[in-house]
């Protein structure tokens, strides 16, 4: 996976072009179901810069569970609730004369756009070599040689053993999900029936 | 052309603040919750571009990043099965009628 450094920007550039149109697609394209298929696109591109990263593990966890995972579930909900209205959702915003959309809108790109000029400030006014010296990474390339194949042992050991009471609580936490959400659809599946006696 | 930290970062800040705008904007629930997703992804993508740059012998940032995405998934399964419940009960899912604890 190690790419010849000269020409390593140009899949960094289509990568990060793809996720940029992506995540734009998701919110400006009018019909909702296809705005949660261009996310998948989104993601997986994101993988493929964690592959550039030297991520593997990480570049496969996100596609297993984002692209697969969580976003064909919030397609299937999308599904669950496909009104027209809901599904062309954009241009019935525009229609209702209630919510101010323009302003909103308006204020919102002031916003972004103020954020992320404060980012990129704060981004290339820091001196990051500097900073890799500090914390002993600045035999680079050297170290990544000797060690960007064994991330994934490197994460098994440190999540086993450092970060083992994170670990766990993730665990518990998935666990109370899976009951909270089940409690959650249940007790309106006894309501309905409520109703219906 | 070398791709430094700066890129990645950059375009980290740039996939933050498109979620920003889609969570602002957007006046259906389930784009917010994409966009949130969205969001979630750039502290990501920070995350592991730190791993990979400034802690290339033990990648913390990585591990992190694995967290994150766990409970990613809690909060989406959390709220899509909220967002199904109102649904249920409203028959529309627009942000703007969530408005019963509002005093």
């Amino acid at each position: 996976m190690e790419l010849l450094s000269e020409f390593r920007h140009i899949p960094f550039l289509l990568l990060a072009t793809a996720s940029v149109v992506c995540s734009l697609g998701m919110i400006f394209n009018p019909n909702l179901v296809r705005a949660g298929f261009t996310l998948i696109g989104a993601f997986v591109a994101i993988a493929g810069l964690y592959f550039m990263l030297n991520a593997n593990f990480v570049a496969i966890s996100q596609i297993l569970i984002y692209a697969v995972g969580i976003v064909l579930v919030i397609i299937f909900a999308i599904m669950l609730c496909s009104l027209k209205e809901t599904v062309n959702d954009i241009s019935n915003e525009e229609q209702d004369v209630n919510l101010d959309i323009h302003t909103r809108r308006v204020t919102a790109l002031i916003v972004c756009a103020g954020l992320f000029a404060l980012l990129v400030y704060v981004i290339n006014s820091q001196d990051w070599n500097a900073i890799a010296v500090i914390t002993g990474a600045e035999m680079h390339t050297t170290i990544l040689e000797q060690f960007s194949r064994h991330y994934t042992e490197q994460i098994g050991n440190l999540m086993l053993s450092k970060y083992l009471i994170p670990f766990e609580l993730i665990s518990i936490l998935l666990l109370l999900v899976l009951v909270g959400v089940i409690i959650l659809s249940k007790k309106q599946l006894d309501t309905v029936e409520e109703n219906k006696a | 052309m070398d791709i430094t930290i700066n890129h990645y970062l950059t375009l980290s800040a740039l996939l933050l603040c498109v979620g920003i705008y889609g969570l602002i904007t957007r006046n259906n629930a389930f784009r917010v919750l994409m966009s949130i997703e969205v969001m979630l992804n750039a502290a990501n993508l920070a995350f592991v571009t730190f791993a990979h740059y400034m802690d290339p012998l033990e990648v913390k940032g990585q591990i992190i990043s694995l967290f994150v995405m766990a409970i990613a998934a809690a909060e989406a399964a959390i709220g899509l099965a909220l967002l199904l419940l109102i649904y249920r009960n409203r028959l529309n899912i627009k942000m703007d009628s969530f408005t019963s604890m509002k005093w």
